[in-house]
């Protein structure tokens, strides 16, 4: 038997995380996931309270629930590309800067992942922005500092070539 | 590891496609791992998925798809012609907000800036004054700094002076 639209809507669906933790959703949220849409589709011709379980961590998967949340109600803006300005809050709002703005970077690649995983384009536009924001103008010196990195053992003929390629972006022209 | 090379190739492909060239190439310096991420394959499908047609139809058989993102350094702005940005695509003039026109270095186009007309003609410098490129002011596209010439014009400049000194 079919379900009518109204009572779709009001449904509510479990979502769980790979730490076993489990949430509790409207419909609407948890299909903002094209990837939980599909399987929702999947488990509702077995049964009707099923758990979806996911591969994402807790903390992740709340923050992408919350995402999901607020944006099946709120078109995302789109982001242009090369990014114009690293202020992101210009050009994708508010609501989205202040989400995105996390403090710990390796959630923002969590993010990335898990957008990626459930098929979330536009919190993948937006994480993969935030990343390139993080990153953009810097020299490689300062990227190997943001990222951890050791400086390279590089023979003498690999360093001048290196220094070739780079010199056009780094010798006084207008940033 | 770079986190970032880590990143699945689409999601690198997307993440890319928000830098400007400057930091892709940056990134190259910084890690091996970026570097060997950042191979002639994805710079091919950068090329395809960041550049405009117009753009994309510059590349000559002879460029390497790295090589022609790196030759995408130099742009002018379409209403003052002076140089305006240095790292392509954020093609606007700095000055005037407009967009600019894209010139691509060592490479044939219709526009040369007077410092490649030395190297790229191999005329010395005091002959190409000798030229009367200077003559030419009407036609510049720049400042002292960076003066863009049109190509044609050079190149009539300089048949004619060789004509002049096959007639002495």
């Amino acid at each position: 038997m079919e379900t009518a639209p109204m009572e779709t809507e009001q449904r509510l669906v479990k979502l769980s995380s790979s730490q076993g933790d489990v949430f509790e959703v409207e419909f609407g949220t948890a299909c903002y996931a094209d990837v939980v849409k599909q399987m929702i589709d999947f488990t509702s011709e077995s049964s009707d309270a099923e758990t979806i379980p996911l591969n994402l961590k807790t903390t992740v998967l709340e923050k992408v629930l919350q995402y999901c949340d607020y944006h099946r109600d709120n078109e995302p803006k789109e982001i242009p590309k090369p990014l114009p300005t690293t202020n992101l809050g210009e050009i994708v709002g508010d609501w989205d800067a202040a989400f995105i703005n996390v403090d710990d970077e390796n959630m923002l690649y969590e993010l990335i992942l898990a957008a990626n995983y459930l098929d979330i384009k536009p919190l993948l536009d937006l994480a993969c922005a935030k990343a390139a924001c993080a990153i953009k103008h810097m020299t490689p010196d300062a990227i190997r500092e943001h990222f951890n990195l050791q400086p390279e053992q590089m023979t003498p003929e690999e360093e001048q070539e290196m220094l070739e390629e780079l010199k056009w972006c780094t010798d006084g022209g207008a940033a | 590891m770079c986190r970032i090379s880590r990143l699945p190739e689409d999601v690198l492909d997307l993440l890319l496609g928000f830098l400007p060239i400057k930091t892709m190439l940056a990134l190259t310096c910084a890690s091996s791992s970026c570097r060997d991420a950042l191979d002639e394959d994805r710079w091919r499908r950068l090329f395809m998925l960041t550049l405009p047609a117009g753009l994309r139809n510059q590349m000559q058989p002879h460029h390497t798809y790295k090589g022609f993102f790196l030759m995408l350094a130099e742009t002018v702005c379409t209403h003052c012609h002076r140089q305006a940005v240095r790292h392509f695509p954020e093609r606007l003039c700095k000055r005037h907000g407009k967009s600019v026109k894209v010139i691509l270095r060592h490479c044939s186009s219709s526009m040369v800036a007077l410092s490649a007309v030395y190297r790229e003609y191999g005329l010395p410098k005091r002959e190409v004054q000798r030229m009367g490129l200077t003559a030419l002011r009407d036609d510049k596209r720049g400042g002292p700094e960076g003066v863009y010439y049109r190509r044609r014009d050079v190149e009539r400049r300089i048949r004619e002076a060789q004509a002049r000194r096959a007639a002495v």
